[in-house]
């Protein structure tokens, strides 16, 4: 069943004024639960202001938003809060939400909110903090002082504690160094994997794309350009390309020896393939 | 002189910190080169960097810039309009209301003659591909037009060397290229030498040579080609190399005869295709 | 979006009144000021009125753009105005028992109302055809004697620079704290209070941590660029007065003078 559902979902910013600016153009959609999804689509693609009408957190100008079946902007102003934590959305650098005094606190912020009970909020704490790799002595330091890896999967934590059955991240490895990037994208695959629940990531790195989604929606001038698998995604890398958008190297070069005749198998997205497609080229070769 | 920038033996410690920042660096930056540095948050990369226009001074060693101890307090700004400083966030370094009077900003400082700012304001917008926002408020433009906005504020005092701290992470891939482009341009058309310090692999590879740091210290020193070569290396200093690189050594390591030094796609396809006609 | 709004409500032109040198602007806007407060006469305060319409007309700007910032002084105007209405002693027109309206009372709140719009207009003109860093460059430039009796001139309009300049930018990152901290569940409309001021605290918190990040990285930045305050620094914007500077100063000091004169030949209607 689809998880998330739009229909002719449209959003205009400051309708009436001389900025008003159509960010989403009738999108219809249909998330299934327990997809890996990779957003992507260059700046100002919708991209952003899509994910915020994925937990309620923007109206629609006009057309639906279902969560689970249930139509958002129909169920009344109470229940929106409810939505929020079924879907839990990480901004961009996530960090710079931090605000309480120990990083226990701040990641108990989201359950506390839920209403739940003291016990049922250190359960979740936990669980959360285990996901991202925090140890127990960590979540008595304060926020501020943790390094800056630290802070983003406490961040992260704090709204793995809320229990979402949809999570959203919007590039959760924005400017992170190379481990700390592979840290993060690890442990989202591995939450994905144990909790069985849809994650939607927004990124601007192919190859890590490529190497988690199973599925790839891709955004472009406020529509949906394409949802599909990520390797017909990435079968034409010129279109995407032409959107200002890229393809991982590898698959650049597989496309460009397919091109020259050298090549004439299905897109190669990962080093694995990779290796696998020249192995039987060379073979191939060898036979002749 | 040869070199722009002189570190010797330099070791830096944070006031109040027990462990050395930095530990007895000595490297210099040849004039005119395209320098990147690598190594992983907390590497010491930036503190590093913040020697080369006396921001902070050594603890032992020395640093020198085109010859001038950086530790000569009442030289600071002959040392500031030799080595100029692009940051990480493009919001934090813009000082004016106006793309034209952010790029005057240093200038006005150094006291400048108004006629000249104007032309030296107007020509470094020029370089950066800048001069149709020149009227333009900063937060209406992208990522990378600001980082554009701010390599020609540094331009305009004709600093003869820009160090810029990992001025691409936050941007999205677009920025990334224009800054880069930029980057490429002032290196090779305007002589102006470049220290990047970043995180991508891809933009490293483009440079004349790689640092490599860790803890500290300089572990890595050479060209593209050999650095990325030492994968294992890299890997256990936190580091990555390109994919097309990587992709090699895999293939290497299978026993297919991939040469090493492979950095960019165009070269990776050209190999393969010289085995593929070899086998043939 | 909240990062549309902008400061000072500038609305660029190239307008003989847009094109008058800041400086210029700021005194002739302080003349017109005592031009205001003058008349004593119907008669000065409609030519006032009449002159303050004729700049609109030059600068291009709708008359009907007033109203917006006449606004929020709105509630103001009306409540002194029914004071006055019923306040003032005089010749009675009407007559409602507990209190009575007078002709002078009409008159005199007549007077106020309009000077009131007309004090709005003028000084809205000075922020619709003059840039905030024109501006904030101008007073700089206009009080730069007062340094040497040890106002920090040069100090004050840096800060006004870097608050225009960053005002967008922190109300962008507000928008986006409120953003991520509601995805957390945060409820800032409900609640009493108590609550309503804790719930900023998710905000604040952020929000100040990160503007303090910010004038950090400024300051070095700046630092970088040579930043050592306002001695030995020069402008590249030069200020230079026209011979358009020159008349409309004239034309103003006419008009104040004309006002003043209208005072002595008319009646005042404040008795």
């Amino acid at each position: 069943m689809a998880v998330i559902k739009t229909e002719h979902l449209t959003y205009i910013y400051g309708a009436g004024t001389p900025y008003e600016k159509r960010a989403l153009d009738d999108i219809n959609l249909s998330i299934e639960a327990g997809e890996f999804v990779g957003v992507i689509g260059h700046t100002g693609s919708g991209k952003s202001t899509l994910i915020q009408h994925f937990n309620a957190l923007l109206k629609p100008t006009s057309g639906k938003v279902y969560i689970d079946g249930v139509d958002v902007w129909a169920a009344g102003k109470a229940a929106l809060q409810g939505f929020r934590f079924d879907v839990g959305l990480v901004f961009q650098y996530p960090e710079h939400q931090l605000f309480e005094e120990t990083v226990y606190k701040d990641i108990a912020f989201g359950p506390r909110n839920m209403g739940l009970s003291e016990r049922e909020i250190d359960e979740r704490v936990r669980e959360a903090a285990h996901y991202v790799g925090l140890t127990e002595a960590m979540l008595d330091h304060s926020p501020f002082e943790i390094s800056g890896g630290q802070k983003r999967r406490a961040a992260i934590a704090g709204v793995l504690s809320m229990r979402p059955k949809v999570l959203i991240l919007d590039e959760p490895t924005a400017g992170l160094d190379p481990r700390g990037r592979d840290q993060i994208l690890r442990l989202i695959a591995d939450y994905h994997r144990t909790t069985g629940s849809t994650v939607l990531i927004v990124s601007h790195s192919m190859e890590d794309v490529a190497r988690y989604a199973s599925r790839i929606l891709i955004m472009n001038n406020a529509k949906v350009h394409a949802y599909l698998p990520v390797r017909e995604a990435f079968s034409d890398p010129e279109v995407l390309m032409n959107m200002g958008l890229s393809v991982p190297p590898i698959t650049r070069v597989f496309h460009r020896l397919s091109q020259k005749g050298l090549y004439s198998g299905p897109e190669v997205l990962t080093l694995e393939e990779g290796k696998a497609a020249l192995k039987a080229m060379l073979g191939g070769a060898k036979d002749a | 002189m040869d070199n722009i920038i002189q570190t010797e033996g330099l070791s830096f410690r944070y006031e109040g910190s027990d462990t050395l920042a930095l530990n007895n660096i000595t490297l210099s930056i040849e004039r005119g080169s395209f320098v990147a540095v690598l190594g992983h948050n907390g590497s010491g990369k930036s503190t590093l960097a913040k020697h080369f226009n006396a921001i902070l001074t050594p603890t032992e060693g020395s640093c020198h810039i085109d010859g001038i101890d950086t530790r000569e307090q009442d030289r600071l700004y002959d040392i500031r309009r030799r080595v100029g400083m692009v940051f990480q966030n493009p919001d934090n370094q813009i000082v004016a209301t106006l793309v034209e009077e952010d790029v005057a900003f240093g200038l006005e400082n150094l006291g400048v003659e108004p006629q000249e700012i104007r032309r030296r304001v107007d020509q470094a917008l020029e370089v950066v591909g800048m001069e149709a926002f020149k009227l333009h408020a900063p937060h209406q433009l992208s990522g990378g037009q600001k980082q554009r906005v701010a390599i020609a504020g540094v331009l305009a005092m004709r600093t003869e060397c820009i160090v810029f701290d990992e001025p691409t992470a936050m941007l999205d891939p677009r920025g990334r290229a224009e800054v880069m482009e930029a980057m490429k341009h002032l290196n090779r058309n305007h002589g102006v030498t470049v220290v990047l310090i970043t995180h991508f692999m891809d933009e490293a590879a483009q440079c004349d040579r790689v640092v490599v740091m860790d803890s500290g210290s300089v572990v890595l020193d050479d060209s593209p080609e050999r650095v990325f070569t030492q994968i294992g290396a890299l890997r256990s200093l936190g580091l990555d190399v390109p994919q097309v690189t990587e992709f090699a050594d895999l293939m290497r390591r299978s026993g297919i005869n991939l040469p090493e030094g492979i950095l960019t796609e165009e070269a990776c396809v050209a190999e393969i295709e010289k085995l593929l006609t070899a086998r043939q | 979006m909240l990062k549309d709004i902008t400061i000072g409500q500038y609305f660029a032109g190239d307008s003989l009144i847009h094109r008058l040198d800041p400086r210029i602007k700021l005194i002739l806007t302080m003349l017109y000021i005592a031009m205001v407060f003058i008349p004593t006469n119907p008669a000065g305060l409609i030519a006032v009125a009449l002159f303050v319409v004729a700049c609109y007309g030059v600068s291009g700007i709708s008359l009907s753009t007033v109203r917006r910032s006449l606004k929020p002084i709105l509630p103001i105007v009306v409540f002194t105005t029914i004071l006055n209405i019923f306040f003032i002693e005089g010749r009675v027109l009407v007559n409602l028992g507990f209190v009575q309206i007078t002709y002078e009372g009409l008159l005199v709140s007549a007077l106020m109302v309009l000077r009131i719009v007309c004090l709005i207009a003028g000084t809205s003109l000075l922020t619709y055809t003059t840039s905030p860093i024109a501006l904030t460059d101008a007073i700089e430039r206009l009080f730069a004697p007062m340094r040497r009796i040890g106002v920090p001139v040069h100090e004050l309009a840096m800060m006004m620079t870097i608050a225009l300049r960053f005002i967008p930018t922190l109300i962008e990152e507000t928008d986006k704290i409120m953003a991520a901290q509601k995805a957390r569940g945060a409820d800032m409309e409900s609640g009493g209070l108590v609550d309503r001021v804790r719930a900023l605290i998710p905000i604040l918190v952020p929000l100040f941590v990160s503007a303090f990040r910010r004038a950090l990285d400024l300051a070095t930045a700046m630092e970088c660029r040579c930043y050592r305050g306002g001695e030995g620094r020069t402008r590249m914007r030069q200020m230079q007065l026209m011979p358009r500077d020159m008349v409309a100063l004239v034309v103003t000091v006419a008009g104040l003078a004309g006002v003043i004169m209208l005072n002595g030949w008319l009646p005042s209607v404040y008795g």
